[in-house]
Formats: C-alpha cells, structure tokens, sequence
C-alpha cells in the first residue's frame, strides 16, 4: 500500500504541491509528525528560500533523522526533492557558510555563474526546456525538450556524472534532474509546470 | 533557452473580474474563476491575479477565492491586493498562491518586504510598480495608483534589488487599458536599472505590441484588456512572437 508523505517544514507553496500530487492520487498527506515518515512508501521534499534554512528547519522539526533513518532502514524508499528540497539531497551547501545536507545524493550546491548578458538574469526564472541525458522512470513519457518551470539562483553540481538525468542551460548548463536509484532530485517546480510537471509526478507515484 | 512568459494579468474586484483604463472605470467582466480555466488550458505561462480594492479598504486578501482559483491553476499563480502582514503571506501560501505581488508596502514598508524574502526567499516576491509619467519623470503611486509617494522609479527599483526581491512587474498607468502600445521608454529605463526579470504591463494591444516591449527588454509579457475584450489569443502571441525569433513555450 502507497504512502505519500509531502514534508511540511514551515516552507513556500505546499498547497499547489499537495494539489498536483492529488490530481493522480488521493492518499497523499502534508504532514509535519517526523513519525510519518516510517511506514510511508514515499516521500517529498518540497521548499524554497535559503539551503541554510531548509536544513535548520528540516533539522529542528526533526524530519532531518527521521529521513536518515528511513533511508538506513528501507532501500526501496522513493524520494522526490523539489526546487529546495532537491538541493538539500546534497552532501552540503555554500550559501552563507557552508552547511551539510542530507547527502543522499553525492554532490554540492553552488550559485548559478552571472553573465555579462542583459538577457540572461539570476535568479532563473521562467519556463525553460531539459535535456535528457540519462533514461529513468520518473522522466518516463516526458520528451526531450519539454519545458518546465524554474525559479532559483543555485545549481547542484553532483559528484558522479552518472547521477545527471537531464541538464538545462541559462548562464551555464546545470543539473535540473538529479537521481541516485530511487531518490530524486528535479530543479523546476513540477507542480507547476502544466502537463509535463503532472507527467513527472505521475511517473514518481508510480516508481 | 528561456522562455519568454505570456501572463494574463486578473483583477478583481469584490470577487470579479474588472478591467478599467488608467486605473479607473472598471468594467465587469466575469467569473474569475471561468477565466482561469479558460487560460489554464491555453498555454499561458503564468497567471497574475490582483485584487485593486482590498488595501483601500483595509481588507486582507480574498483565500477562499484565492483557493477557488488555484484548484484550476497548475501552472505559476501569482497574488496580489491587501498584503500588508507577513501572516497574509503565509496564508496566500496555504490558499494556494506560488508567489505574491505586493504593490504598497515596497514603497512604503520595505521592513515587511524584507521579512517576506527572508522567510520565504527572493523568489516569492513579485514587486508591483505602478508608474505615471509627470513632466516627463516616472513617480510611482501606491493604493491603486490613488498615492503619489513622489518617488522616482528607478530609485524605488534599485532599493528593491537591493533588498533581493525576485521579480519586478511595472506598470504604466497612464498606458493601463488604452491597448495603444507598452511605454517602451519605461521598459528600457527600468530593464537598464535592474538586473532581476521584468514583467511589463500596461498598454498591450497586439501581438506587435509585446514584440516592442521584449526587444525593449522586457522578460515577460503582462496583459490584460488585450485578452479580456478582443479576440486576440495568448496562443496566438505566441506564434507571433515564435515567427519573430522570440523563445515561447508551446
């Protein structure tokens, strides 16, 4: 039995992620009891703002060893990072000192390169396309080439390249789907990029 | 390549959808919430949603309505109208709201702007610039253009930055509702002052109309009259723009 779990830590837009995930299913929870975590099947983390905060917050709601522990007890866990929430699967962050993340992912996080062009501006916001560089389940059904929505100043430079799903570029080419097995990183907002991002999310259910 | 956005810009009043000229003569349209499921389904990019009489009335925002609308919007909802606590942030958030717009308090109360961006970050922040130009300077008016604070824009917008707001939507009162063009003057000042996206609006009348304001630098296209009483489709400016080289999202 499916038991999705979105993580309430005190962050942006959760209602429109609850909303989207619910468009395919109906059991889906916030939740903000750590406890939750334990027999769920699958996870979210969505968020925005700062790494630093991301990680106190996860930290003091305690979520932070709830998820460490679930992943050290049950490897079919299914994780999903969103916008924020991928960055803090990272090993660590810069943003304001440095700051260790979950490192269920292998890599860090630095901020987007600037350009001497007008056009291209951080923080990155907008509808721009992936490219797939990597085949995994959760971009089952998604083109090459779709557009999804972003909007962030940071990138997640992973360790080992075979973690890359897809890229997007702006200033620079960075990572905007990130993956080791079932434990998902997607830069964009997939619950508010149209079709595609409730394609994603299809595809994350049914991992 | 990022794209450029097409954002149908709302707004209501006691829970309809008005449009008027110069911030003046609003004219019922509708059901918001038609109108959002209209353009949910035609590809807009984003929808910006902004209630033009809740701070003059001291109201806070409307979430019932706001979650009404947002069970029909899964793209970028943008809210704006009666924000003046950073509680009302916060329930925006739970109503469904994925930014919000804030017009009043980023010229008047930057403490609350500032502590919006430091809970939530830069990229919830919308700021909302109404602008009229007198004697050939662009002021900025709070209260649904009803205030002058006498302050030059590109003062107002470089503060902002500063403070590390995401976006910044300007717009022209004088141009609001007249359909003649966007004041391109403006949106090359402000593009030459800030180097965090813009979304103009104020004066769209033709698919031509948002191809001037992107070459004058423009991130985003805000339009409203354009949509809500003509038969000129968000699809459709984007074809246009595609055939004029512009990055649009089909």
């Amino acid at each position: 039995m499916k038991k999705v779990i979105i993580i309430d830590y005190n962050t942006g837009n959760l209602k429109s992620v609850l909303r989207s995930f619910q468009v395919h299913y109906k059991d889906v929870y916030l939740s903000k009891n750590p406890n939750d975590i334990l027999d769920s099947t699958h996870i979210v983390i969505p968020g925005v703002g700062s790494f630093n905060d991301g990680m106190r917050n996860l930290r003091e709601s305690g979520f932070y060893n709830s998820i460490i522990n679930k992943c050290n007890i049950d490897k079919n866990i299914k994780i999903l990072g969103i916008c924020l929430g991928m960055q803090l699967l990272s090993s660590y962050g810069i943003e304001g000192g440095r700051c260790d993340g979950l490192n269920l992912i292998k890599g860090n996080i630095y901020k987007l390169k600037s350009s001497s062009s007008k056009k291209l501006k951080i923080p990155h916001v907008g509808w721009n396309d992936i490219k797939i560089q990597k085949m995994h389940k959760i971009i089952d059904n998604i083109k090459d080439g779709s557009d999804f929505y972003f909007t962030h100043s940071y990138k997640f430079i992973t360790d080992d390249y075979k973690n890359i799903l897809a890229t997007t570029s702006h200033t620079e080419t960075f990572n905007s789907i990130v993956a080791d097995n079932d434990i998902i990183g997607v830069q964009f907002h997939p619950e508010k990029s149209g079709d595609s991002g409730l394609k994603l999310i299809y595809n994350f259910l049914n991992l | 390549m990022l794209k450029v956005r097409i954002i149908p810009s709302l707004l209501i009043k006691n829970s309809l959808l008005v449009k008027g000229k110069q911030f003046k003569k609003d004219r019922i349209i509708g059901s918001i919430i038609s109108a959002i499921k209209v353009f949910n389904s035609r590809k807009v990019d984003e929808i910006i949603v902004l209630d033009t009489e809740a701070t003059n009335l001291n109201q806070e925002p409307n979430y019932n309505l706001i979650e009404q609308i947002s069970n029909h919007c899964f793209i970028p909802l943008t809210v704006g109208g009666g924000i003046s606590k950073i509680e009302h942030v916060s329930k925006l958030l739970k109503s469904g709201a994925d930014k919000i717009s804030i017009n009043t308090s980023c010229v008047e109360n930057t403490n609350l702007i500032q502590d919006i961006i430091n809970k939530y970050g830069s990229q919830i922040l919308v700021s909302s610039i109404d602008v009229k130009k007198i004697n050939g300077k662009y002021t900025c008016y709070t209260n649904s253009g009803l205030v002058d604070t006498k302050k030059n824009v590109t003062e107002v917008i470089s503060i902002l930055e500063n403070i590390g707001v995401g976006e910044i939507l300007i717009t022209s009162i004088d141009r609001d509702g007249m359909m003649s063009g966007y004041d391109l003057e403006l949106i090359k000042l402000v593009s030459h002052n800030v180097s965090i996206p813009i979304i103009c609006q104020g004066g769209c009348g033709s698919y031509q109309d948002m191809l001037d304001a992107i070459n004058s630098g423009a991130d985003a296209i805000g339009a409203s009259s354009i949509f809500n009483f003509t038969e000129q489709t968000p699809f459709q400016a984007k074809e246009f723009l595609k055939n004029n080289k512009i990055n649009v999202r089909f």
